[in-house]
């Protein structure tokens, strides 16, 4: 494995069971994704991006084939240090943002650090850091219902970055957001991409988002058909 | 880092409204109700009252486990996708469920002291619950509470973090 890999998915496929019927949702997948791409996978409902983004992350094992995530093998790991490796080195950026209700703009974005041993004072100013980056600082007291969608999405970012991630995870990022919204949210995960150097790979049927990209994958009916450069430059 | 998730819970029990108050409010009555029986059985009365109390609060508990890991299934699998583990998000059930029994306790308490301030200002001695059947109510009524974050923290086992994906 080269250094410069990140994330390498090699001969990856996915099998479920529904009743007596095997379903087939990612076929013989090989993808290397380079450290600090902005890799966008593409492909219409159903065509097995979301399977293939759970396995990548680590969330689901492949039925077959294997996942190096950040030099890890993700079949060869225990069970019990999963949790450990997603709190030291993957984000996620969900389309539904799935910040929590009860607590704060900042303390959504604290939250993933607050198992860790680091002391609070350290967390708050990560978090104050990144709600600057992104935007929110005058809004960091709001709950989630008094925030925009777009707010919202961006408080989502913000937690997924609290890690120092060596990889952020978006899945269908714009989904829930209006065009315009969306665009901004898609802008803010570029400039982190650029400015920190964070891999992000986002997960998306919508077709405006491969401007973004220094690479996109197309896949349908669970294979990657192609992977071409995006149409931004570097 | 595990009392800072348990404080965090309690902030959280408490921003969930009107949930919270409604469990504190039943666990109030069922705590000053066990303990008037309590008090009685120790002084010679009946005891199956208060086993019988006994057992509707664990049956309380695990029916507020069960609300408690219904509503927070999805927030368990986006934290699980965070990195937290099992053991962390037992404490965010244990801070609620224990948070509760003191709650539902305090009121409990605030309401003998105005009632006996009441009774000392009208001029009679008022019948109120004795403190050693209250703490000892309140510790089992905590005591049962353990079941119902047992059912929740199991039940919290079987989500699986990729159901944060899930689209609504």
């Amino acid at each position: 494995m080269s250094e410069m890999e990140v994330v390498i998915a090699e001969d990856v496929t996915k099998e479920y069971r529904r009743g007596s019927e095997i379903i087939i949702a990612v076929k013989k997948i090989n993808l290397k994704i380079k450290k600090g791409e902005f890799f966008v996978i593409i492909g219409p409902s159903g065509s097995g991006k979301s399977t293939l983004l759970n396995v990548l992350s680590g969330l689901d094992t492949p039925t077959t084939g294997r996942i190096i995530l950040d030099g890890l093998d993700t079949g060869m790991i225990d069970e019990t240090m999963f949790p450990k490796i997603r709190r030291e080195r993957v984000g996620f950026v969900f389309q539904n943002f799935n910040l929590i209700d009860e607590l704060t703009a900042i303390e959504n974005v604290e939250a993933p650090l607050w198992p860790t041993s680091l002391s609070s004072k350290i967390i708050e100013e990560r978090a104050l850091t990144l709600l600057r980056l992104v935007d929110l600082i005058e809004r960091k007291d709001h709950r989630p219902r008094e925030l925009s969608g777009g707010e919202q999405q961006r408080v989502a970012i913000a937690r997924a970055l609290i890690n120092n991630p060596k990889v952020v995870f978006a899945d269908e990022p714009t989904g829930n957001l209006d065009t315009k919204t969306g665009e901004d949210t898609v802008k803010l995960l570029r400039r982190l991409n650029k400015e920190q150097g964070t891999t992000i790979i986002v997960v998306t049927h919508d077709e405006s988002l491969i401007k973004y990209a220094d690479r996109v994958a197309r896949i349908r009916d669970g294979k990657v058909q192609e992977v071409t450069r995006g149409k931004t430059p570097g | 880092m595990t009392f800072r998730i348990l404080i965090k819970s309690l902030r959280l029990a408490i921003r969930t409204g009107k949930r919270f108050w409604i469990f504190v409010t039943i666990y109030a009555i069922l705590m000053a109700t066990t303990s008037i029986f309590l008090d009685g059985a120790i002084n010679g009365g009946d005891i199956l009252p208060v086993l019988g109390l006994v057992v509707g609060t664990a049956v309380m508990a695990l029916f507020y486990g069960l609300i408690i890991s219904g509503y927070r299934k999805m927030q368990v699998a986006t934290l699980r996708c965070l990195g937290w583990t099992s053991g962390d998000i037992k404490w965010l059930f244990l801070g609620e469920l224990i948070l509760v029994c003191v709650a539902a306790a305090l009121i409990d308490l605030e309401v003998i002291i105005h009632y006996m301030g009441i009774g000392f200002y009208f001029g009679f001695t008022p019948a109120v619950i004795q403190s050693l059947p209250f703490l000892l109510t309140f510790l089992l009524i905590v005591g049962v509470q353990f079941l119902g974050v047992l059912v929740a923290w199991r039940r919290m086992l079987k989500v699986k973090p990729m159901e944060a994906l899930r689209k609504a």
